[in-house]
């Protein structure tokens, strides 16, 4: 087999390597290439796991993959559904073993930035938040981060 | 946490790295991170199984989420 990896290809299937046998696996919002990493996971691998993603759906089976991973299409085919408080009273009393979340800069001690570049009070870009990582990053058992870029001004000391 | 060139992996409170692209040269990967990190244990990614590749073709088979990705 030959390695010829492609950044897409590369991301998504070790994004995909992750997930644990038996394990609860949930992907958020903006983060398309976990959401297809959890459905490459149940393509590709044996094992069963269970995959829960931020639009709501549980084991979804989508007949068409969607751009956003909040699109109500990664919800088709679930036998149940998660509203958020839901999924994030879930994670907190640790019952996520695996959340995928997005990050601007991630440090040498794994802690993301995903508020600000530059000074808090005059910042020189503004980024959209941690959403729901505040809560899930110290709750999870585990994180799983990715960067498309990989530069010293992604993976930062 | 996975970029296009690497995989690392949490280990004594910092990351460190679990394997690496193969298509780059593992000194490549410390050029690019501003971060010191240990690479004592890291061996080049294991290709894509058969199963993967299948997996990810039905996923995107038209390639738009690939085209998507820049690096």
């Amino acid at each position: 087999m030959s390695n010829n990896w492609t950044p897409f290809s590369y991301i998504v299937t070790n994004l995909a390597r992750q997930i644990r046998p038996g394990e609860l696996a949930f992907s958020g919002v903006n983060s398309t290439l976990p959401m297809l990493a959890c459905l490459l996971a149940k393509r590709a691998y044996d094992f069963h796991y269970t995959y829960l993603n931020v639009a709501g759906g549980v084991e979804p089976v989508p007949m068409k993959i969607p751009h956003s991973s909040s699109d109500p299409a990664i919800v088709r085919g679930s036998p149940a559904i998660f509203a958020n408080e839901d999924f994030y009273d879930l994670c907190a009393r640790g019952g996520l073993d695996l959340v995928f979340l997005g990050c601007a800069q991630v440090d040498g001690r794994g802690r993301t930035n995903v508020s600000v570049i530059g000074d808090w009070h005059n910042p020189k870009v503004r980024l959209p938040g941690g959403g729901g990582a505040a809560v899930m990053m110290p709750t999870a058992g585990r994180v799983a981060t990715w960067r498309t870029e990989h530069s010293p001004r992604a993976l930062v000391e | 946490m996975v970029t296009p060139i690497a995989v690392f992996q949490k280990k004594d409170g910092r990351l460190a790295l679990e394997s690496w692209n193969p298509q780059v040269e593992r000194d490549e990967v410390v050029e690019r991170t501003g971060f010191k990190f240990d690479a004592s244990a890291a061996q080049p990614t294991a290709p894509m199984t058969g199963r993967e590749r299948d997996a990810l073709e039905s996923l995107d088979p038209s390639g738009e989420f690939a085209a998507e990705v820049r690096t």
